[in-house]
């Protein structure tokens, strides 16, 4: 999974958002790493709502503009929480050999 | 300028999207678009504009991505119902024509043979003038004419809207081409002149059996006539006569590639309907994409109807069966129509997905 996907569905598994709270999110879970433009942002939404991990919530308007909620699916936890364990696992086994060259 | 001149520029970007994608995104993409924008800003910055037009590359070049939602099947069967007939009815007169004038400049006489000579020249654009004229000859004859006249009557039923009496006449031709069709299964050995040529009549079916599909499963030809327009028309008069000059062997009174025609280039026609294909998906709206699967599987099913006739060149069956040309063309078939169905399905909570 690409680490703009990734963090798209980790925003998500706070609740829904909106397009502009994605990006915000995005920004601050990355620790500012990360600046996802709309273009990334609507290609990956794109693509995560084909593949059934995300899907639309709600709409609103907000000052004259239309506001479309996103949410993950239960399959986008799913597949959010296996990334999460992989990623967890190869950490774990780089700090453990980062640790053994270190010793 | 002010925002209007920003968010201006910035729908000028979004037209880079699919149109089904803009449909359901475009004013919420403009949302995000406008808060994220500085105050005073009144062009997009140079990274934004390159990474919407990506966004908009890589929606398009995903697998189905050109096939976006949209109106979808009901618009292009619509189209598809009065622009077949008329299509496969001018290719066929426009290369019995030109067949006419083959025959005159063998003949070595100027301008169009006599009628009854034209009237004897066979689907495949070869004068048929065996003396006597065999059972078959006639029967296939017969069959040219009772597919070229059952196009005609269904494309001027369409034109005036009447659907049911377009799909019945559409429907008579395809049961005709049908029973000629099993001729072959019925008599053995065949009666004199028939060869196989007879096969091309199944995928000669195909045509009156896929108009009557599109003519009893959409809005009607009324509405495909409301959708076409001006640039629709010249497209079919183009596509019409590319049809005509792909699928036919016109010999030395057209063109010759490298000494030998283009019609005999199996491979070369396979690959260009595939690669028209491409681009018609790449081009067009999402009805059109549909349209343009649609006519893609009609050009090969005339394109195979031809070499069948042929028989005797490349295109018979091995190269018909065996050539790379082919197989791609199957392959972007394929996958287009799985990719078409895919994206057709109404996806639980899918935003916006119109019905198709």
């Amino acid at each position: 999974m690409q680490e703009p996907s990734f963090l798209i569905l980790t925003a998500l598994a706070a609740g829904p958002q909106h397009g502009y709270g994605i990006m915000a999110d995005v920004a601050q879970i990355s620790d500012g790493r990360v600046k996802l433009r709309a273009g990334t942002l609507y290609a990956a939404l794109d693509r995560l709502s084909t593949d059934g991990l995300a899907e639309a919530d709600r709409e609103e308007v907000a000052d004259g503009r239309l506001r479309r909620y996103y949410r993950l699916t239960p399959a986008g936890r799913s597949r959010l929480a296996a990334e999460t364990a992989r990623l967890r696992a190869n950490a774990a086994v780089a700090a453990k050999r980062l640790r053994l060259a270190g010793s | 300028m002010g925002p209007a001149g920003l968010e201006n520029r910035y729908r000028r970007l979004l037209r880079w999207y699919p149109a089904g994608h803009r449909a359901v995104h475009q004013e919420e993409m403009l949302g995000v678009l406008m808060a994220g924008a500085e105050p005073g800003r009144s062009r997009p910055g140079l990274m934004e504009s390159a990474d919407l037009l990506l966004g908009a590359a890589r929606i398009r070049l995903r697998p189905g991505g050109a096939l976006s939602d949209g109106p979808g099947w009901r618009d292009a069967l619509a189209v598809y119902s009065i622009a077949a007939p008329l299509l496969v009815l001018f290719s066929e007169l426009i290369s019995w024509l030109a067949a006419g004038l083959e025959l005159a400049h063998i003949g070595g006489h100027a301008g169009l043979p006599m009628m009854p000579e034209l009237i004897l020249i066979g689907f495949d654009g070869v004068p048929m003038m065996p003396e006597p004229l065999s059972s078959g000859d006639l029967l296939i004859t017969i069959a040219t004419w009772v597919a070229i006249g059952g196009q005609g009557l269904v494309a001027v039923l369409a034109l005036l809207g009447l659907r049911r009496w377009a799909a019945a006449a559409a429907a008579a031709s395809a049961l005709y081409l049908g029973r000629i069709a099993v001729l072959p299964l019925l008599h053995a050995p065949l009666p004199v002149g028939i060869s196989i040529s007879l096969l091309y009549v199944p995928f000669s079916l195909l045509a009156p059996i896929s108009e009557t599909v599109a003519l009893l499963a959409a809005p009607g030809p009324r509405r495909g006539r409301q959708l076409m327009r001006r640039r629709e028309w010249a497209l079919l008069a183009a596509g019409s006569a590319l049809a005509a000059v792909l699928t036919r062997d016109f010999g030395s009174v057209l063109y010759d590639l490298g000494g030998e025609s283009l019609h005999r280039n199996a491979s070369l026609l396979a690959v260009l309907v595939a690669v028209l294909l491409l681009l018609a998906l790449w081009l067009t709206s999402a009805p059109g994409k549909r349209l343009a699967l649609l006519f893609g599987v009609l050009a090969y099913g005339l394109l195979l109807t031809d070499g069948l006739i042929d028989g005797s060149g490349p295109w018979d069956a091995a190269t018909v069966n065996g050539s790379a040309g082919q197989v791609l063309v199957i392959c972007v078939l394929t996958a287009v129509a799985y990719r078409t169905w895919r994206r057709s399905r109404p996806a639980a909570g899918e935003p916006g997905e119109s019905p198709t």
